[in-house]
């Protein structure tokens, strides 16, 4: 495959798919189904999204899991989101340091 | 004009709601850029990738199936289903209170940041909508979402691997902060929440022949339905 086709699929496929919903639906939805189903749909996305990918995208599930807990609960209280980001990989970093891993079996 | 509704405070949030973005980002770009260099992309190619892109779970799976020599058709279907999101996030974005001005140029433009974490910002703001908010958004993010697969990329080899891990949990973590705090404040937006993640994690389970793109569609719009159903959302007066 050529990386520049590669490339010019990917950036005119995410363009197009963000441009023209975005771009031509203008009307304020009269449904109240409707409107109410496109105020959920963000968080519902960002959920499915999010559960269960984020178990696996450490080196081990437990890390991944802790610190997920720790996200929530950090950005619940109302801490700002690049310090809820950057504390949730320094939970990752620390028990996957080695002590941490012997008493948990890997 | 096109930024004739533009308020003189909204650049300044622009650039603020910005840098957690632009954080973020960055650490999670150097990973892409990592995994670009394991794939056979060169610095250049990598940060033209990202730069033309700004996704990060699209160049993802397109760095793989470019490693996998999956081939131009597998590569268009994927990215349509993995991107498929943003079409339903346009949609919701468009019920917004958009600033004077504001036409289908804007709406051109804005378009091409519309990533998870700008579009969660937008969403959530409470003033009216201008190009004067969405473009410092926008710029901040897309820089360092290019630099930090550039640098990635440049300094794949050389990176310690144990930093690699907690690396990858940043965009997440990022994406909780979004959900989290919103589905402490209005209960059915945490039952659409968990309602999608049950039903995410059961396909990934029970029925792993449906891939993520897919799992991702078919999950929020079922949560989200019967979150519609069961929980109306007012409308706002003036309407039907």
């Amino acid at each position: 495959m050529n990386i520049y086709i590669t490339i010019l699929i990917m950036c005119t496929s995410t363009y197009l798919i963000r441009m023209i919903p975005f771009t031509l639906f203008r009307k304020k939805i009269k449904s109240r189904f409707l409107y109410s189903l496109f105020y959920y749909m963000p968080y519902a996305i960002l959920s499915s999204m999010v559960f269960p990918s984020v178990l696996y995208c450490t080196s081990n599930i437990y890390s991944a899991l802790i610190a997920s807990v720790v996200a929530i609960v950090l950005s619940v209280v109302k801490i700002p989101m690049a310090v809820v980001s950057i504390m949730s990989a320094g939970v990752v970093f620390i028990i996957e340091q080695a002590p941490f891993s012997y008493f948990s079996g890997l | 004009m096109i930024c004739s509704g533009c308020k003189k405070s909204d650049f300044k949030d622009g650039i603020i709601s910005s840098i957690p973005i632009m954080l973020g980002y960055f650490f999670v770009s150097v990973g892409v850029g990592i995994y670009a260099n394991k794939n056979t992309i060169t610095p250049l190619q990598a940060a033209l990738m990202s730069f033309t892109n700004l996704t990060s779970a699209g160049e993802i799976s397109a760095i793989k199936i470019f490693g996998e020599k999956g081939g131009y058709i597998e590569l268009l279907l994927s990215q349509i289903v993995i991107n498929a999101r943003y079409a339903l996030m346009g949609i919701s974005l468009s019920q917004k209170d958009f600033a004077k001005g504001f036409g289908a140029k804007s709406r051109a433009i804005t378009s091409y940041g519309i990533t998870d974490e700008i579009f969660a910002v937008i969403i959530n703001k409470k003033t009216q909508i201008s190009l004067a908010f969405t473009i410092p958004l926008i710029a901040g993010p897309v820089l360092s979402w290019t630099a930090g697969t550039l640098i990635g990329n440049i300094f794949a080899s050389s990176l310690p691997e144990n930093f690699i891990s907690p690396l990858s949990i940043l965009i997440y973590a990022m994406l909780i902060s979004i959900i989290a705090p919103e589905s402490k404040k209005n209960k059915p937006v945490m039952f659409a929440c968990l309602f999608a993640a049950l039903l995410s994690t059961t396909i990934f389970f029970f029925a792993k022949f449906i891939t993520s793109g897919y799992s991702i569609i078919i999950s929020s719009i079922i949560a989200s339905s019967l979150c519609a159903i069961l929980f109306p959302k007012e409308l706002k007066e003036g309407e039907v």
